[in-house]
């Protein structure tokens, strides 16, 4: 069954008669050179021969360094490159990725994200002992721009396996990167490719709640992947400031809605809906709060603008309030350091 | 090194694993762990000695990651890595935190180990020639924190290195501290006579700051974190020696709104006994 969506790349089945690798590690990269070099020889250092793994690197027209160069100095011919003749925006170029990739198992590694040594391994070891499953996620690493490891992502059970209602839990916002994930070839020319709709955020999640819809996923308990959180991607960021990134939450929430949730073989409560939809817009005023204490009130206001159209539960409307009387506070605050200004001016 | 083990077989464990790799000494009876430890150093016929308590673990580069540090900077005493907590299971729970921006040698280390333990016993290598000049672990210490007065005794003589990277691998156990120690409090007495050693590392004027700020973290820990703990289990006694040991250990205006807060939840728990006690009877 292929269902045909206009927003989701179709990604062409391989030939069976090809011969193909196992694996496909696929690296969509954009001016993130520096940070490739981590990446790729994380993958060289486990690497299972050219028969067996494909490496590639696809690149969406960097502007700002060379990762060619990159790749050829740590790669030589064991790492394929490909540039996109022109910049294509990173969700068609993740279709890009996907197109390209001529293995069962896809690792689709962003050129800033890098894995431990053991991750092709256990993750492999899942896909053996669980035919059924699409997809496989670990645990992950969140580290800062340097390197240095932050924090990590919750332990979902006790043991390695079949991710117990996988469902719900992805569907619920269960921490997962796209470096932790490994999916089928089979599943993504089954689903489709990344909805293009997002502009800036999210397509991942909606991605992996829709593969969660189909197929079973497995879980390993061990940190094996690495996602770096950059500067960029701080509360100065346009995407975040102008609430674009609150808005595709709202969005891939609703496509979930309407696409996903009605074709469920066993149906979602309403419940579960209303707490995923508290959930995201208790996330966005988590970041209003951020700029609040920033002094960013345009910004503040977008957020609570989009978490009011996601929620009213009455949880968000109590950190709403909240967040006004911290704006009410601020702006008294700034008012009275003023005051002797304006007082010496009339004099 | 193991100090006759009485539930299980270590023995047939190293024969499994270790082939005639690894080489397995039993104890003719039950020493102690502080003279199992001493043991371990005196066995030990290598330059640098790593101490890896059987239920911690190392990851895939920790030796080659630290005799590079030993190369690089022959002075140093000792190098530890970041370590990384994890449960019965060896799921991880947390990791310690970043000491230093790079790999190097620790400004300021002696101070800073002094006022709190920052490291758990598998992320550290010494220098055997270290141990031969400062001895072995104090066998005074009957309870807990025998390595950290020893990290600190380290730290008072020798540079040490850090590592960034997270390379070792520390099993907490939900019964770390035994239910006796926590009850009597012995593990408090323990922390007061090392923070009473360490002042010898000072000169007066600092050495008592140093007591202070090291007395004031180890109440805020006992009264955070291990009191919570025996509440948890139930153990009301011990939650409340370990309030009662902290206080003898600071009276900050910190220690004492914690202590106050913790007193709360225990009298909280209390009453929820006793309504249950009431009801079913």
């Amino acid at each position: 069954m292929s269902e045909q969506y206009t927003y989701r790349a179709k990604i062409q089945p391989i030939l069976e008669a090809q011969s193909r690798p196992l694996w496909s590690v696929m690296i969509p990269s954009f001016n993130c050179a520096d940070y490739l070099r981590k990446t790729l020889a994380s993958v060289l250092a486990q690497d299972l021969g050219p028969e067996v793994m494909q490496i590639e690197v696809i690149d969406d027209c960097s502007t700002r360094d060379d990762p060619r160069a990159v790749v050829e100095e740590m790669g030589g011919d064991r790492i394929d490159f490909y540039q996109q003749p022109k910049n294509v925006g990173y969700i068609k170029n993740f279709e890009t990725c996907l197109q390209r990739s001529r293995g069962h198992l896809v690792h689709l590694l962003h050129g800033d994200d890098w894995i431990c040594h053991g991750f092709y391994q256990r993750m492999q070891v899942l896909f053996d002992e669980y035919p059924n499953i699409g997809a496989a996620i670990c645990r992950v690493l969140y580290a800062d721009e340097k390197g240095h490891w932050k924090s990590f992502s919750p332990l979902e059970q006790e043991s390695s396996g079949l991710l117990i209602n996988a469902f719900q839990k992805v569907y619920g916002g269960i921490h997962i990167q796209s470096v932790g994930m490994v999916v089928r070839r089979k599943v993504y020319e089954h689903l489709g490719g990344f909805d293009n709709r997002f502009v800036c955020c999210f397509e991942d999640r909606e991605m992996w709640v829709r593969i969660a819809a189909h197929y079973p996923i497995a879980y390993e308990v061990e940190p094996l992947a690495i996602y770096r959180s950059l500067s960029s991607e701080s509360l100065t960021k346009r995407t975040i400031r102008s609430g674009d990134y609150a808005r595709d939450m709202l969005k891939g929430l609703k496509i979930i809605e309407d696409d996903i949730l009605p074709n469920l073989s066993q149906p979602i409560d309403s419940k579960t809906i209303s707490s995923s939809r508290e959930n995201i817009a208790l996330f966005v005023l988590r970041l209003a709060n951020e700029l609040v204490d920033n002094g960013d009130i345009e910004a503040t206001l977008n957020q609570i603008n989009c978490a009011l159209r996601c929620s009213n539960s009455l949880r968000v409307l109590r950190e709403v309030i909240n967040i006004y009387a911290r704006i009410g506070k601020q702006k008294l605050k700034i008012s009275l350091m003023e005051l002797p200004k304006v007082l010496s001016a009339d004099t | 090194m193991d100090d006759y083990s009485t539930q299980d077989d270590p023995r047939a464990v190293v024969e499994e694993l270790g082939c005639n790799r690894v080489k397995f000494y039993q104890q003719p009876h039950n020493v102690g762990y502080i003279s199992n430890f001493n043991t371990c150093l005196k066995r030990s016929k290598g330059k640098l000695v790593h101490l890896l308590h059987g239920d911690d673990c190392v990851r895939e580069g920790f030796y080659a990651c630290l005799q590079l540090a030993f190369e690089k900077q022959p002075s140093i005493g000792a190098a530890f890595s970041r370590n990384i907590a994890i449960d019965e299971n060896g799921n991880w729970q947390w990791f310690s935190k970043l000491l230093r921006q790079e790999s190097g040698i620790l400004e300021n280390w002696l101070e800073q180990i002094s006022i709190i333990n920052l490291l758990q016993p598998p992320s550290i290598v010494v220098r055997r020639d270290v141990y031969e000049q400062l001895g072995g672990f104090d066998s005074r210490i009957s309870c807990c924190a025998e390595d950290w007065e020893m990290w600190v005794r380290i730290a008072a003589h020798f540079s040490v290195w850090y590592e960034v990277e997270p390379l070792a691998l520390y099993r907490c156990h939900s019964s770390s501290l035994t239910g006796r120690c926590a009850r009597t409090g012995q593990n408090m007495r323990d922390l007061r006579k090392i923070m009473e050693m360490n002042k010898a590392y000072f000169s007066t004027p600092t050495a008592t700051e140093i007591s202070r700020k090291a007395g004031n973290s180890w109440a805020l820990y006992a009264i955070k974190h291990i009191s919570p703990k025996m509440l948890a289990t139930g153990d009301t006694t011990a939650a409340i020696t370990q309030i009662q040991e902290a206080l003898k250990c600071s009276q900050s205006w910190e220690t004492l709104q914690e202590s106050f807060f913790m007193f709360v939840k225990i009298g909280k728990f209390w009453i929820k006994q006793f309504v249950k006690t009431t009801l079913t009877s």
